[in-house]
């Protein structure tokens, strides 16, 4: 392995935190070191085919830097929940009857459960990101759902990352568990101040138990310079529900690993995501879905808008193991691309051992239906706005899913306004 | 169906497997500078054909072998192997069908190749290649009189030395990969077809391939160029003798289209696919790759692949010229131990251009089939188009289907759409059938010839027949 300074930096600066069992210690240290080993990988690995990590390499971050916020930056939390500010606790709202933790207090309250759960799902082997957090997160928060448990609110947790006087490694870093025949709603919105140049590499687990259901979140509004990196991964009980949507607009460098085990049958994911890049923008997706049981099914929907220079990855992988009959899996992938400079990179998979499956993908590149344009025109509506409504049609198609009234409003919002004349579309729609 | 019928099927032996006895002159194994100098010299070949095979060997041993295909491959040990082997009769050339070896004809006869007056009938030139030498071409009258080129690879050489320094490796280079590179080093024969300026050509050519002699790799190379305005259909098919070793067969094919001109390539691929244990079988690594340099040039690829224990195989289209068009039309079928990793890459460059993909994978018992494929758009190509359709259907619960497509695109006024289903044959289609008094064997050989028919209808009718009659006995015994 080439030496790469951001990794050398990284690993000189990680320190034991006497503070924590000796488990996390272990676990944080073979995290840093396995980094150390592997590095950042170039794009001869498949996984990273079409994402170089190259702009990072000489670069220095500072993990758990911390800034301070003006008082004008401040965003109040507008619903219950939780706000970190570069990695650490900033503000809490709990949510009455729902016991959240941060880990700190998680590992004083519980420490030996919590050994088995954290990290039993993401593994810092196989991501490079996923070991960054591992050996830097700070106040990861726990949030146990239990047995029968509904919220009928969602939960907000607010990442918000500030400019320090250096840029900062900032590992968010959330465990879920839903237990049997809970539910609740999630919302993870990652929020970069627009002078940020931070790296931010989250990871969310999630369990969920025998009927147990997700509605899970992530918005991501990161700062213009900005690296992001989001691993989440699920795993899934007999007739759990998992409904997860991933809206990414901000960012330079963006890459999410969303990952689904479907462990029992009547297991259900379905994965939306919507992306829309400008500029130089790069975003990349890859998710993959284990169906590792008969009658589980998986749908899923990634929809992205490309304009400038910007470029997208999708890689969908599903997988269905030897004797998971009775797998239904569908998956889509959609592109508009608008710009001659703009790319798109989809890769959709399907890894079968089992014959008694429906298993379908799709994945297309195109352009506005030149008919529907010609229709608008027809009526009076200049092509600027005509393509922005179009262009704005084929996102809603999937933000209509998001079942939170003031969160669909705002995402529909911040997408309108990247079009031109959004002025306009608001009297249109 | 009964247990006995099945026991019967499930325990027949492939039929093409038998062993011509003719003494060979092989080279001993092991690859080496002196024996590329040997088969060079064997050949009689021009100095620029020596050089570029020794530049080839000197770059593939710079390389490894990949290993990114979804595919499970016993190491391969390239020293082991002998890069040479001929027919003895060899010096003493046939002039005509009369003076072949009546051993070789009785080989073609149990193949079913028609090359004397069959061959008249059919309507078909074959230009056999038995081993590693061409020992008969036929109809080279008729397609002279039209001055299409149509020998083999170590004539052409010999005898239009500049077309083939022109042409070689511009397609594929020597650089290209792993197996093309050794192909480039220690080929042997293969094909070549020329067709000039607004000649469409008379009839179909055809080459049929054949491995014999234990231990020695097959390389063949076969190089077609169709200039302005001209029009060429090439059938390739192939059987193999049963053999307990594993064969390794690492060919190159190179289509070069010009303005207006039209390549058909259409291959049906049986070679031995090992026994039901995964014993034995080819190993088949094959680089094709056409090239649509001219305007409105269009390469047309059709294959049939059932055989091999291992295939490897992406016959790609580079549409380069302004409105080029490229297809790719496959049936893959894959049955006890048998793996396939197989698809297209169409790269387009120019303006206007054209692709469509329809791949069938077939996976039975406990074979692994994959499609693997690159749509490619580049700035460039305004209004390309392309289609892609890969559907897999699965015979038995432990065989795998598999599909990678990569999309790249990178112009706004590109239109790419892939799709792909995967789905075992259904109940209620066979149910339907078996209700209408159709046995469950003939149920089941329709309902694949349906799926396949895509595929089917895009074959010259010779080999349609041929390719349905393949796919049933290949897929006998999987469902019952």
């Amino acid at each position: 392995m080439t030496a790469q300074p951001v990794i050398e930096n990284l690993a000189s600066q990680f320190a034991p935190r006497t503070a924590e069992p000796d488990w996390l210690g272990e676990t944080r240290r073979k995290a840093i070191d396995q980094l150390q080993q592997q590095g950042l990988p170039t794009p001869r690995s498949e996984n990273w085919k079409y994402t170089n990590l190259r702009s990072l390499h000489r670069r220095n971050f500072r993990p758990g830097l911390q800034a301070t916020l003006a008082p004008d930056q401040l965003l109040p939390l507008s619903t219950d929940g939780y706000s970190f500010l570069n990695g650490v606790v900033h503000e809490q709202h709990p949510v009455p009857g729902l016991d959240a933790q941060l880990v700190s207090q998680a590992l004083a309250d519980n420490g030996d459960q919590l050994a088995g759960q954290l990290s039993a799902l993401v593994s810092y082997k196989t991501h490079p990101f996923a070991a960054m957090n591992t050996a830097f997160f700070e106040d990861a928060l726990v949030i146990n759902v239990r047995a029968g448990q509904k919220l009928d609110r969602p939960l907000m947790l607010e990442f918000i990352s500030a400019r320090a006087e250096e840029p900062a490694l900032i590992c968010p870093r959330v465990l879920i568990r839903i237990e049997k025949d809970a539910h609740c709603e999630i919302i993870e919105r990652y929020i970069g101040m627009p002078d940020a140049e931070n790296l931010v590499s989250a990871v969310t687990e999630v369990h969920l138990a025998q009927g147990a259901s997700l509605d899970h979140y992530r918005l991501q509004e990161a700062a213009p310079k900005e690296t992001c990196s989001h691993l989440m991964v699920v795993h899934q009980g007999g007739d759990s529900r998992l409904h997860t949507h991933s809206i990414d607009l901000g960012g330079r460098l963006v890459r999410n690993d969303l990952h689904s085990w479907l462990c029992a049958p009547g297991a259900h994911a379905q994965l939306s995501g919507f992306y829309m890049a400008v500029d130089s923008q790069h975003v990349d997706n890859h998710t993959r879905i284990d169906h590792n049981a008969p009658h589980t099914t998986s749908k899923e929907d990634y929809r992205g808008v490309l304009a400038d220079q910007a470029r997208a990855v999708f890689n969908g992988k599903v997988l269905v193991a030897p004797d998971a009959q009775k797998v239904d899996a569908s998956q889509s992938n959609k592109n508009l691309i608008l710009s001659g400079k703009a790319e798109i990179d989809t890769k959709p998979e399907l890894e079968i051992y089992a014959d008694d499956v429906r298993c379908s993908h799709g994945a297309t590149v195109g352009q506005l239906d030149e008919e529907a344009l010609f229709y608008m025109r027809a009526r009076g509506i200049g092509e600027r706005t005509a393509r922005a409504l179009l262009t704005f049609a084929f996102a809603e198609e999937l933000l209509a899913d998001i079942k939170i009234p003031d969160l669909r409003e705002y995402v529909e919002s911040r997408v309108a306004h990247r079009l031109p004349d959004h002025d306009r579309l608001g009297d249109l729609v | 169906m009964s247990n006995q019928e099945i026991e019967n099927l499930v325990s027949r032996q492939y039929e093409h497997g038998f062993v011509t006895e003719i003494e060979s002159e092989t080279l001993p194994p092991g690859i080496n500078e002196d024996v590329i100098r040997h088969i060079s010299r064997i050949k009689g070949e021009p100095e620029f054909m020596l050089n570029w095979r020794l530049r080839a060997f000197e770059h593939w041993q710079g390389m490894q072998e990949p290993d990114w295909a979804q595919l499970n491959i016993a190491p391969i040990d390239y020293q082991a192997i002998s890069y040479y082997s001929a027919p003895k009769s060899d010096k003493d050339r046939p002039k005509s069908l009369d003076e072949v070896d009546p051993k070789l004809l009785e080989t073609y006869d149990k193949l079913g190749i028609p090359l004397h007056e069959r061959a008249a009938l059919a309507g078909v030139a074959v230009d056999a290649v038995f081993d590693s030498v061409s020992v008969a071409t036929t109809f080279k009258k008729k397609l002279a009189d039209a001055g299409v080129i149509f020998c083999s690879f170590s004539e052409a050489v010999k005898n239009h030395p500049e077309l083939v320094e022109k042409h070689l490796g511009t397609v594929v280079p020597y650089t290209d990969n792993f197996f093309a590179t050794l192909n480039s080093a220690v080929f042997t024969d293969g094909s070549f077809v020329f067709v000039p300026r607004g000649v469409r050509c008379p009839m179909e050519l055809s080459t049929y391939f054949r491995i014999n002699a234990a231990n020695t790799g097959q390389f063949e190379r076969t190089l077609i160029v169709a200039e302005e305005g001209s029009h060429v259909s090439y059938l390739e098919g192939c059987t193999a003798p049963m053999r307990d070793e594993n064969q390794l067969h690492a060919a190159v094919v190179e289509l070069v289209a010009l303005d207006d001109a039209e390549i058909k390539y259409s291959t049906v691929q049986n070679w031995y696919p090992g026994d039901e244990n995964g014993v034995g079988g080819i190993y088949n690594f094959v680089t094709k790759r056409g090239d649509c340099r001219g305007r409105n040039s269009k390469i047309s690829w059709t294959q049939v692949e059932t055989g091999s224990a291992i295939t490897w195989k992406y016959p790609s289209c580079v549409l380069r010229g302004e409105n080029s068009v490229g297809e790719f039309y496959s049936v893959a079928v894959t049955n006890n131990m048998q793996q396939a990793d197989t698809g297209t890459k169409m790269i387009h460059i120019g303006k206007n251009t054209r692709s469509t993909i329809v791949s069938k994978g077939i996976s039975a018992g406990r074979a692994q089939n994959s499609y693997r494929g690159l749509v490619k758009i580049l700035p460039g190509a305004e209004n390309a188009r392309n289609h892609a359709q890969c559907d897999s259907l699965l015979m038995g619960d432990r065989c795998g289907a598999h599909t990678f497509p990569y999309i790249e695109a990178a112009n706004p006024s590109a239109t790419v759409e892939h799709e792909a289903t995967t789905s075992k044959i259904g109940d209620d289609q066979l149910f339907y059938c078996r209700q209408r008094g159709i046995s469950e064997e003939d149920a089941v050989n329709m309902i694949v010839n349906g799926f396949c028919k895509d595929v089917f209808r895009e074959l010259p009718m010779e080999f349609a027949v041929e390719a349905q009659n393949l796919l049933n006995v290949s897929l006998e015994g999987a469902v019952g």
